[in-house]
C-alpha cells in the first residue's frame, strides 16, 4: 500500500493528474471524516477538505516522504483545521442523530443497541473534551492513526500523545460514571 | 465501563458519509506543480550518507573548526619561542643604538652649549674691554678730582688766612670806632662840666657819623642815621655811669665795651683790644655804678 502510494506521489509530482486523481480517491472521504466529526457540519467540512488538498497539490514538491503520505496529508488537514479555528469559527455540535444515521449508513459495527447506545454516549463525552484531548482523539481513535502518525501531525512527542489519551480517558470515564449515578 | 472498553468503542467509530460531489469537485481542483519542478527531490530511501550528511556536516565543521584553532595555537606558541630566541640581542642592538642617540644628542646639546658660551665669552671680553677703558677713566677723574680737592683745600687756607685778617681788620675798625668814641666823650664832657655822657644818643652832635656805633663785626644792628639810633642798633655798650673826668684811676675806669671783641674803651681816652684767652682772665669790680679794671 504504502510503495503504491509513494509511486502515485512521485508520479503526481512529475505532473500526472490521473495519478493524483487516486490519491484523492484514497484519502480524501479520511479527511472530509476528520473535519466532519470536528467542525459539525458537512459545508465546513467540505471547505477545509478543499483547502486541505489544495495545499497538498501545492507542498507536493515539499513532501520528502519521511512520514507516509496519510500522515503527511492529516497533518496538512490538522493545520487547516487550525487555521480555520483561530479565524473565529465555531464549532457545531453533533446531535446522536447524526451518529445514528452514520451508523445506519453501513453495517453496525456495535454488538447490539445498549452497545450502541452506550458508544454514542462515549461519542458525546469526547466532543466535551477539550481541544488538545479531542484532537488525539480524533487522530489515534476515530483516524486510525498510530501513536507516532498522531505526535507527528500534531508535531507534539509521542509522550505527550501519550498522556492526553490517559487524560482524555480519564476524563471520558470519570463522566460516564458520574451520568450513570445519575441515571440511578 | 473501563478503559479497554471505552478504547474499543472509540475504534469503532462509524464512517462518516461524503457529500455528493465532493469527490469530483477535489479532482477537479487538482493543480499539479509543474513538470520536471521538483526533480532534485526523490522518494526513494536515502541511503545512510545522504540521510546523516547535515549532522555529519556540521560534525565535520566543528572537527576543522577545532582542528584549526589547534593548529593556530601551536603556530602561535612556535612564534613564541621562535621570537624569545633572539629577542636578546636584538635588544642589546637597539639599546645601544638608542644609548648613541642620545650621547649624540648630548653631544648636539654640549656643542650648542659651548657656541652659545663663546658667544657670552666674546661679549664679557667686550665688557672687560669697556670696564677697562672707564676704570682708566675713573683714574684719570680721580686724579683729576685729587688735584681738585688740593687746589680747593689751598683755597681754604687762604679762606682763613684773608677770614682772619678780615676779622683782624674788623678788630682794627672797632678799635678806632672805640678811639673815636672817646674823643666824642671827652668833647662832651668839656662841653658839660667834665662829665662823661651815659648814653650814645646825647653825644649825638659830638659824633661825626652813626657808623661808628656799630661794631664791622656785629651783623645784627644798624643804623643808618641818628634818628633810627637805638640800644639794639648800638653794638657798644656803657659799662660806668656818672663818670667824671676828674674821677680817681681814669685810666682802670671803663666806659665802653664791644661786647664782640671785648675791646674797652677807658675813660682817659685810650682803647684796650682784649684776646679771648685773656677776656677769660680780667676781673672787674663795682664802685658806685662806675666799672673798674682790676690790674
Amino acid at each position: 500500500m504504502n510503495d503504491e502510494v509513494q509511486q502515485l506521489c512521485e508520479r503526481a509530482r512529475e505532473g500526472d493528474v490521473e495519478a493524483a486523481s487516486e490519491l484523492v480517491t484514497l484519502f480524501y472521504q479520511r479527511v472530509f471524516a476528520y473535519h466532519r466529526r470536528l467542525c459539525g457540519n458537512d459545508d465546513d467540512a467540505s471547505d477545509l477538505t478543499q483547502k486541505t488538498f489544495a495545499k497538498v497539490w501545492s507542498s507536493l514538491a515539499s513532501y520528502n516522504g519521511r512520514s507516509s503520505f496519510s500522515t503527511w496529508v492529516h497533518g496538512i488537514g490538522h493545520h487547516v483545521y487550525v487555521d480555520w479555528r483561530r479565524k473565529g469559527n465555531r464549532l457545531d455540535a453533533k446531535a446522536d442523530e447524526w451518529w445514528e444515521a452514520c451508523e445506519a449508513e453501513g453495517p453496525s459495527p456495535f454488538e447490539d443497541a445498549a452497545e450502541r447506545e452506550m458508544a454514542n454516549h462515549l461519542y458525546a463525552l469526547v466532543d466535551q473534551l477539550e481541544e488538545t484531548g479531542r484532537e488525539v482523539v480524533h487522530l489515534h481513535y476515530y483516524q486510525g492513526l498510530s501513536l507516532s502518525e498522531t505526535a507527528e501531525v500534531l508535531q507534539i512527542a509521542t509522550s505527550t500523545v501519550k498522556y492526553r489519551l490517559r487524560e482524555a480517558l480519564n476524563s471520558i470515564r470519570s463522566k460516564s460514571t458520574e451520568l450513570k449515578l445519575r441515571a440511578k | 465501563m473501563n478503559d479497554e472498553k471505552i478504547e474499543e468503542l472509540l475504534r469503532k467509530a462509524p464512517g462518516v458519509k461524503t457529500p455528493a460531489g465532493l469527490h469530483q469537485t477535489l479532482q477537479g481542483e487538482i493543480r499539479l506543480p509543474q513538470r520536471g519542478a521538483t526533480d532534485a527531490i526523490s522518494f526513494a530511501p536515502r541511503p545512510w550518507l545522504r540521510r546523516w550528511l547535515p549532522e555529519l556536516s556540521f560534525a565535520i565543521l566543528f572537527i576543522t573548526c577545532f582542528v584549526a584553532i589547534g593548529v593556530q595555537l601551536k603556530v602561535l606558541s612556535n612564534m613564541t619561542v621562535v621570537h624569545a630566541g633572539p629577542v636578546e640581542p636584538r635588544d642589546r642592538e637597539q639599546d645601544r643604538v638608542w644609548v648613541e642617540k642620545l650621547q649624540l644628542e648630548h653631544l648636539r646639546k654640549d656643542n650648542a652649549d659651548l657656541h652659545r658660551l663663546r658667544e657670552e665669552v666674546n661679549k664679557l671680553q667686550a665688557d672687560l674691554g669697556e670696564v677697562e677703558k672707564l676704570r682708566a677713566e675713573n683714574q684719570k677723574l680721580q686724579a683729576l678730582n685729587s688735584a681738585v680737592a688740593t687746589q680747593s683745600s689751598a683755597e681754604g687756607s687762604l679762606d682763613d688766612a684773608l677770614e682772619k685778617e678780615k676779622a683782624q681788620a674788623q678788630a682794627i675798625q672797632c678799635v678806632n670806632n672805640l678811639k673815636q668814641i672817646g674823643l666824642s666823650e671827652r668833647i662832651w664832657a668839656q662841653d658839660n662840666g667834665g662829665k662823661f655822657t651815659s648814653n650814645f644818643i646825647s653825644m649825638s652832635n659830638e659824633l661825626s657819623t652813626p657808623f661808628i656805633l656799630k661794631c664791622p663785626t656785629d651783623k645784627n644792628t644798624s643804623a643808618t642815621n641818628f634818628v633810627d639810633i637805638i640800644p639794639a642798633n648800638i653794638s657798644y655798650q656803657m659799662v660806668s655811669t656818672d663818670c667824671t673826668e676828674d674821677a680817681a684811676d681814669l685810666s682802670n675806669l671803663v666806659l665802653i665795651q664791644c661786647p664782640v671783641h671785648g675791646t674797652l674803651l677807658f675813660a682817659d681816652g685810650h682803647v684796650e683790644s682784649i684776646t679771648p684767652e685773656r677776656r677769660k682772665q680780667l676781673q672787674y669790680k663795682k664802685v658806685d655804678g662806675k666799672t673798674y679794671l682790676v690790674p
